[in-house]
């Protein structure tokens, strides 16, 4: 269920982002000016949302497309664990990196 | 494999969404690294984006991308419907307008990026 609600607002985010990605084409003032909007801590907090939900949706994904394979369906805890810890170390790297400025 | 196929998403379907899955992973991660760790700024500036899509490799992936990203997504978006146990009347509806939404969201990107590919030349 969670997989599913993360796959439905990804793909939202995807039509945003297309739309959003427009004011390339805009040019370099109106893309100046939506990259500054997207700086803002709101905008940030939403951004890192969307990369815990390309996380979870991605390895949970890769996870059920092994074992329904055969790869791993034998220890699926374990499996389970590794890509949650995977998850979890992708989400503090990218947290650091999106609010800690560096 | 048959057994984790839903009624009626047939399996080829099913498989593709798989491995596009799989691909589509790799490739946001790309995307990700390059837009929230290789800009200095966090997120690539307008000069940036038209060097980065100024190389051929980076827009013919950025492509690839975009194309595989939107048919996972309606891939998804119509395996969840068929949860809701749709008519074949019902489905004969959703499928088409899935594909012109797939197909239209794909080129207007397909689109916004040539544009800027051509900016960079």
């Amino acid at each position: 269920m969670v997989n599913r609600i993360a796959g439905l607002g990804l793909t939202l985010y995807l039509f945003l982002h297309l739309v959003m990605l427009s004011k390339l084409i805009s040019g370099e003032a109106a893309f100046t000016e939506f990259i500054e909007l997207a700086h803002t801590p709101l905008i940030v907090a939403g951004e890192f949302l969307v990369v815990l939900a390309v996380l979870l949706h991605g390895l949970n994904g890769l996870r059920i497309a092994a074992t329904s394979m055969g790869v791993g369906s034998g220890s699926q805890k374990a499996f389970l664990m590794v890509v949650t810890l995977i998850g979890i170390a992708g989400a503090i790297v990218f947290a650091i990196k999106m609010f800690g400025g560096a | 494999m048959a057994a984790l196929t839903k009624p009626r998403e047939k399996s080829g379907l099913w498989f593709i969404k798989q491995f596009s899955g799989v691909l589509v992973f790799i490739l946001i991660i790309v995307h990700l690294l390059v837009n929230h760790f290789v800009s200095p700024n966090g997120l690539l500036t307008y000069q940036e984006v038209i060097a980065y899509l100024g190389n051929p490799w980076i827009a013919a992936m950025e492509i690839t991308f975009l194309i595989v990203v939107t048919g996972h997504a309606i891939l998804g978006i119509r395996s969840i419907l068929l949860d809701l146990n749709p008519s074949k009347r019902v489905l004969s509806i959703i499928d088409p307008i899935l594909v012109v939404v797939g197909i239209i969201a794909a080129g207007y990107g397909i689109w916004l990026t040539m544009i800027i590919v051509g900016r960079a030349m």
